[in-house]
């Protein structure tokens, strides 16, 4: 039963964060920082599209870095 | 978002998941007769039904500003993984999905296999087969149609594009009675990894909050700037594989002779 509920739990996980953790751990701190800044009175509808122009290309150099 | 956006949105990216589950289902129905393979098939999309069905109604009793948050949340990074993974294929760093070798390898293990019946099913091994294939590829047709169409509510909406798009596949695949390799299926992840990445950020701001300038119209802006961010991605990821591949020619021996 343990191993059926850890096998399930790390497919769901493989199937939202996939193969980067840390892009997906990226992305969710940046929801949590768009949060915070929606509380205030300053505009933080930029946070997501710039975590998305960072992230990305980073996560990809990593994996281009490692395969040279 | 509109109806037809999210039937497109959702259409395209079961089309990419059918086609992976239709190679293993010919696999299993070629190798292990076709019973089997189709009994082990609509279990597996019963399951997901099932769960699609049960899930819903509860997934839109949640309040809306709460729901885009989480849902968007989701739905943004699984989406920026399948347009990474798109990216990574596109510039060459990773092997195109490639059906015809996954359908040769899958009919292969399975011709190799011992065959026992179990109830009314006359192979075990060519139901599992089946039944593993759908459900795992259907897992996350099961979570686009239920993100999608739960923020927009219109379950059944998105569940209709889901069903449209494997009806389509399957009935290609069994007319052909081979695996559907001329897909264009990295194109269309791509694209789908677009839509996911685009419209999980919006919703995710939104449920936090946020208001976008030009509301809805931002979207015009998100989508095509996220797309591009992939291309231009892929298109470094090509050029530099490119002068990698000059530079091991030049310091090889042969290289050196030409």
């Amino acid at each position: 039963m343990y191993r059926r509920l850890r096998a399930g739990t790390a497919f769901v996980c493989d199937l939202v964060v996939g193969d980067d953790w840390r892009l997906a751990l990226g992305l969710a701190a940046a929801v949590v920082v768009t949060v915070a800044i929606s509380r205030t009175t300053f505009p933080s509808w930029w946070v997501l599209p710039l975590a998305i122009l960072a992230l990305l290309p980073l996560s990809v150099w990593l994996v281009a870095r490692r395969r040279a | 978002m509109s109806a037809g956006a999210l039937f497109v949105a959702v259409f395209l990216a079961c089309t990419v998941e059918a086609v992976e589950a239709t190679t293993i289902v010919l696999a299993a129905g070629l190798a292990r007769g076709w019973r089997s393979a189709w009994y082990g098939a609509l279990a597996a999309v019963a399951v997901l039904a099932i769960g699609v069905a049960a899930l819903g109604p509860a997934l839109t009793a949640i309040p809306t500003d709460a729901l885009r948050l989480v849902i968007g949340t989701f739905l943004l990074v699984f989406g920026v993984q399948w347009l990474r993974k798109a990216v990574l294929r596109a510039g060459g760093i990773t092997a195109l999905h490639d059906e015809d070798a996954i359908f040769r390898a899958k009919l292969a293990t399975a011709e190799r296999a011992a065959s026992h019946p179990r109830g009314t099913v006359p192979d075990w091994y060519g139901f599992t087969l089946a039944f593993q294939g759908v459900l795992l590829e259907g897992t996350e047709v099961a979570f686009i149609v239920l993100t999608f169409g739960s923020n927009q509510h219109a379950i059944p909406l998105a569940a209709a594009a889901a069903g449209a798009a494997i009806v389509l596949v399957g009935t290609a695949g069994f007319a052909v009675r081979a695996p559907l390799a001329r897909v264009p299926e990295n194109a269309l992840k791509f694209l789908v990894g677009v839509m996911l990445t685009g419209f999980g950020a919006f919703w995710a701001a939104e449920g936090a909050g946020t208001r976008w300038p030009g509301s809805d119209a931002a979207l015009l802006v998100l989508l095509p700037g996220i797309a591009l961010l992939g291309l231009l991605l892929a298109a470094a990821l090509r050029r530099q594989g490119g002068a990698r591949n000059r530079r091991t020619a030049a310091s090889s021996p042969s290289g050196q002779a030409l």
